[in-house]
């Protein structure tokens, strides 16, 4: 036994070498920044260095929870992210289907790379074409739209009430064409025996997606959903701050933790506190992934990450 | 598993050694070579790929000028939005920066970034101390001194920043008004209206920072509001010389004013986005679209920079006195903690304010390649060339480095002028807190959330576009979530410290 394991130890050798960059890219990219964490309990001092600044306990974290702004901004994230996971897996899923039956190279090709334009479009300029659309006075929605369907103009800018809508939609215009491209992969990886069976058996396009295609896929939709879960407790910066011009008006249904520990921090420079709300919003996530792994894994314990 | 942790330690061990080494070498220079000075300054023009050849330049005067300074000086530019991120991250990496210019000098102070200057000044700092007292005042520090120490050397300009009407004179002309006519914001609305009968394209009034009216500064100079040391938020402020500091929005003055700027939006003298519009006064001036703006200027002469950068016919007034408050004096040269040779970089503060030379060519570049000198007081650029196309130029930079004085000045503006810009230093009304520095140290947590309020309400209200009845109830609601009460209380102590102290 012991001798076997040891030949296989060097027969791996090679192996090990080959995944030795990537694993020297993680620590160091990874694993390195994590010292930066003890920065959240210190008060920084320049002149003593990031080691020898005294500890402060939890003070740096007080400032999230310093006002009802914690909750307006915990919810904001929390719900448009649930919003972004849910609304965002249909979407792709469902394009990756319709992709799946786009037969003609061409075609295919043509819809791929109009479905992907939008993710490359960097989040200043998606900010500014919603501010074409949207501005009060030159804007198209107001200037031609509204009116030929009998509408008043709307000061889009300081009306919250629409602004979940338009960042949704927003959302799911840059990154849906993007997220099916998983779903695409592994549709094109489902054995397509299965379908001719299915097809010699009498079953239509409607029934060989719903008993074949989504029952395939749903691994890796649950996959991608855990990742995303992950992440709820984080936001595109670019999406809760450029796209709605910064405008205070809004902040009640734009604020995120990002956009807040940026707008409060910015002015003050304060790393520790900085610091004190990415540790939070990382620790946080780090639970959730756990738990929903957790249920997945009571469920099926075949379709958990770990 | 033990031995990939053994391995993470070791890995970490040595790249933190390594950062440390390398803080260690640059420190360790021979005792008589120069020692080199790196200041970090804000531009508000193009950066040069290569600037070299300015350093070049400046040291080999300073190598002849005042080879007893043994400095060598390292000029570091950056734009507006990067800067305060730049002095951070040099600081934390052990990046060489000894000047900046801090935009907040008491966050700077309370994270110990600064060194306190008292000794430096007293010993290498001589002459910049004498040309501050006569310029500004034997007072000139207090502004920066914190816990009885100063931590800055502040910028010789003039620092009465007057809100003044800048408009388009062929508008004001076509109007039928006199700029006579138009002494304070409330002569403003007929002529507005006139504007808008003659010329519908064009807004009678505009912003000339993204959202920012400019009201609360005409506010504070019509009722001497001192803005305690926090011109960017103004949480808790005196009015008058009561002593007694108050939150400014719940005043009837706020109030007040707010209507004003209500009433223009709903008369719809401004454009109706202009808290969030990213389209500022001079892009509107450009279009020919604009009669005017409000901005806050030293001087009297901004109509000619504007004029020359808008290509119109663009003049100024003064449209409500200065009140010169604790905040007035808010820009200083500061020497950073981690200096390695605080003791040059006193040296260097002191030929930054001193020798004509140096600042030119850090405002202007290379004379005859950058710049051509007019007359004694007077730059241009050479032929052909403008702010877009010269190889250098730090020309707008103008306010932020050493004294002002020294500076040579753009054709067409009078010298005339910054010597009234100083004289204003003496001459507007002073407050009588004046010199008085707050430490936020102890309500960091309720600033910071008091900013988040203050973005949410405050461009709504000052651009007209939230309904004051509304609008400012429910700040003030948000402002007492925030702690308000508790920074107006920590102010209000520090204030009383203060005046017992300078009785």
């Amino acid at each position: 036994m012991a001798v076997k394991h040891k030949s296989g130890l060097r027969s791996q050798l090679p192996f090990l070498l080959i995944a030795l960059p990537g694993l020297l890219y993680l620590v160091i990219n990874n694993y390195l920044p994590m010292f930066g964490m003890v920065i959240a309990f210190k008060k920084i001092d320049y002149a003593k260095g990031i080691l020898s600044s005294p500890w402060v306990g939890l003070d740096n974290f007080k400032f999230l929870f310093q006002t009802s702004d914690a909750f307006i901004m915990i919810r904001n994230t929390v719900l448009y992210n649930l919003a972004f996971i849910v609304l965002g897996t249909v979407c792709a899923v469902f394009i990756a289907v319709l992709m799946a039956e786009v037969s003609k190279m061409f075609a295919a090709r043509f819809f791929q790379a109009g479905l992907l334009l939008p993710n490359l479009v960097s989040m200043v300029i998606v900010a500014y074409l919603v501010y074409a659309l949207l501005t009060p006075e030159t804007g198209l929605i107001n200037t031609s739209v509204l009116p030929a369907l009998g509408l008043e103009p709307v000061n889009w800018y300081t009306e919250s009430k629409y602004w979940p809508f338009i960042l949704t939609i927003t959302q799911l215009w840059k990154t849906a064409g993007y997220s099916s491209i998983v779903y695409i992969a592994s549709i094109a990886g489902i054995d397509t025996g299965i379908y001719e069976s299915a097809r010699i058996d009498g079953a239509g396009k409607l029934r060989q997606i719903f008993h074949i295609t989504l029952p395939m896929i749903k691994p890796t939709v649950i996959i991608m959903l855990l990742m995303s879960i992950g992440r709820i407790f984080a936001s595109d910066f670019g999406l809760f701050s450029q796209v709605p011009m910064n405008s205070g008006a809004l902040f009640n249904v734009t604020q995120t933790i990002d956009t807040y520990v940026y707008r409060g921090l910015m002015q003050y420079g304060n790393v520790g506190m900085s610091s004190a709300a990415g540790l939070f919003q990382s620790v946080v996530g780090f639970v959730l992934v756990i738990t929903a792994n957790y249920a997945v894994r009571r469920v099926n314990p075949e379709n958990s990450l770990f | 598993m033990k031995r990939i942790i053994a391995l993470f330690i070791c890995v970490l061990a040595v790249t933190m050694s390594a950062g440390c080494g390398d803080g260690g070498t640059s420190g360790g220079g021979a005792a008589d070579a120069a020692q080199e000075v790196v200041f970090y300054c804000i531009t508000f023009t193009n950066i040069a790929d290569n600037y070299d050849d300015i350093n070049d330049a400046i040291n080999e005067h300073i190598a002849q000028a005042y080879p007893e300074a043994n400095v060598k000086f390292r000029l570091q530019l950056f734009g507006p939005a990067e800067y305060e991120e730049r002095i951070r991250l040099a600081m934390q990496s052990g990046t060489p920066i000894d000047l900046f210019t801090p935009l907040g000098l008491p966050n700077y102070v309370a994270q110990n970034q600064v060194l306190p200057l008292d000794d430096l000044l007293a010993e290498y700092g001589k002459d910049v101390t004498a040309i501050l007292t006569e310029d500004i005042g034997a007072d000139a520090f207090n502004t920066f001194k914190f816990d009885g120490k100063i931590y800055g050397v502040p910028i010789n300009k003039g620092m009465a920043i007057t809100p003044t009407l800048i408009y388009d004179k062929d508008i004001l002309e076509a109007t039928g008004f006199s700029i006579d006519d138009i002494n304070s914001i409330s002569d403003l609305p007929p002529v507005f209206d006139k504007v808008k009968e003659l010329f519908p394209d064009v807004y009678p009034f505009a912003n000339l920072n993204q959202g920012n009216s400019e009201i609360m500064q005409v506010m504070a100079g019509e009722n001497d509001v001192d803005m305690m040391m926090d011109r960017v938020t103004y949480m808790g402020v005196v009015i008058g010389d009561s002593g007694e500091v108050v939150n400014l929005y719940e005043t009837e003055l706020f109030a007040e004013y707010i209507d004003i700027i209500r009433d223009w939006y709903e008369k719809g003298y401004v454009p109706q986005d202009m808290a969030t519009s990213p389209s500022t006064s001079t892009e509107y001036f450009n279009a020919g679209r604009l009669f005017s703006t409000i901005g806050g200027y030293g001087g009297n002469e901004i109509g000619v920079t504007v004029s020359a950068s808008t290509g119109r016919n663009i003049g100024s007034k003064w449209i409500a006195p200065f009140y010169f408050d604790s905040t007035a004096a808010s820009l200083a040269t500061a020497v950073s903690s981690t200096s390695k040779s605080p003791e040059a970089a006193m040296r260097m503060i002191n030929i930054l304010y001193t020798d004509e030379f140096v600042i030119n060519t850090i405002l202007y570049g290379i004379e005859g390649r950058d710049y051509v000198k007019v007359d004694e007081h007077h730059w241009a650029f050479p032929e052909g060339k403008d702010i877009n196309t010269v190889e250098y130029t730090a020309a707008y930079s103008t306010g932020i480095v050493g004294s002002e004085k020294l500076q040579l000045q753009p054709v067409g503006m009078s010298y005339d002028d910054i010597l009234l810009k100083l004289r204003q230093n003496v001459e507007s009304k002073r407050s009588p807190y004046y010199g008085f520095t707050f430490n936020p140290a102890n309500v960091v947590n309720e600033m910071t959330a008091l900013s988040n309020v203050y973005n949410q309400y405050i461009p709504g209200l000052v651009c007209g576009s939230l309904d004051p009845a509304v609008a400012i109830p429910e700040l003030n609601k948000a402002l007492e979530a925030a702690g308000i009460d508790k920074v107006v209380a920590e102010k209000q102590a520090q204030l009383d410290a203060w005046i017992e102290a300078n009785k």
